[in-house]
């Protein structure tokens, strides 16, 4: 419960959720990756888990957008971990939400090894306008529009034979940008989403 | 007496327990959106306890996901 009595040794284990403008190119994904990496790093916390949920269809309208990136990620930290992420989340304009969860107070360290190999890997699973990890979609019930499809797999085969070129990668982005931009981020917003978080960090262990 | 054997009658169509008591059974995860739909009404209010059968224990767990999932927009506010 309290946030004072952490043991040497030891951290709390979070999870956080972050939703993305929809439709970002693959660089402002990578940018707040590379942020939340930095902030754990740098807090000497530890990137457990790292889930790219894919664009879905949010409940509600959040600063006009309908739909959204969802990435998971799981973490090992103390607050300042948690404070620092969320500081780069508010500094970002395409992240439009995001919220913390504590999910254990006090996790002994020994033996965690530093999770190297866990990325938030974008390069792998960017994929905009295929919402690939939806319920909806496992039921069958969000059927992507199949033109749409086949030329997400042409642009995948031909990445796959150009190998690692960048610069074909920045030419389907900017294709597959919305008219609507959402002017700024109303701070009506964060405040809510800062509100839930400090409900939240209090809370469970 | 009489009284007694009235409550031990099973509800029709209701289950008895909570069943987020009975383990393994239902897990409370707000993270999962289809599943959190069972816990709104088609208002998008939270399911009173007396519909959902559950626990005081878990009606508060209920509460709590629910308030996590309006806040990162898995579940609406209102409908
Ligand atoms: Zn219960």
């Amino acid at each position: 419960m309290s946030r004072a009595q952490l043991a040497p040794g030891h951290a709390r284990e979070y999870e956080t959720i972050y939703i993305l403008r929809p439709n970002l190119d693959k660089d402002q994904a990578n940018d707040v990756a590379t942020r939340i990496a930095d902030a754990i790093k740098g807090t000497e916390g530890m990137l457990t888990e790292a889930e790219f949920w894919g664009q879905r269809r949010l409940a509600y309208p959040i600063e006009r957008h309908h739909r959204g990136t969802y990435v998971y990620i799981k973490y090992l930290g103390r607050g300042e971990t948690v404070s620092e992420i969320e500081r780069q989340l508010r500094l970002v304009d395409t992240v439009i939400r995001y919220q913390t969860v504590q999910l254990a107070a006090n996790v002994p360290l020994e033996g965690r090894e530093a999770g190297e190999d866990v990325t938030i890997d974008y390069e792998l699973e960017y994929q905009p306008d295929e919402p690939e990890l939806t319920r909806e979609r496992e039921l069958g019930l969000d059927t992507p529009p199949p033109e749409r499809r086949r030329r997400d797999d042409r642009d995948r085969d031909a990445k796959a034979d150009e190998g690692k070129d960048g610069d074909e990668a920045k030419a389907d982005a900017s294709e597959g940008d919305e008219k609507a931009e959402a002017p700024k981020a109303e701070k009506a917003e964060e405040a809510k989403a800062e509100e839930t978080k400090s409900e939240e960090s209090g809370g469970e262990s | 007496m009489s009284e007694d054997s009235k409550d031990e009658r099973p509800r029709r169509g209701r289950r008895r327990g909570c069943r987020f008591c009975s383990e393994g059974e239902a897990v409370i995860d707000y993270k999962d959106a289809q599943a959190m739909r069972y816990f709104v009404t088609d208002r998008g209010k939270i399911v009173p306890r007396r519909n959902s059968g559950a626990c005081a224990k878990h009606q508060r767990a209920i509460t709590t996901a629910v308030k996590r999932a309006r806040a990162i927009a898995l579940l609406p506010y209102t409908n």
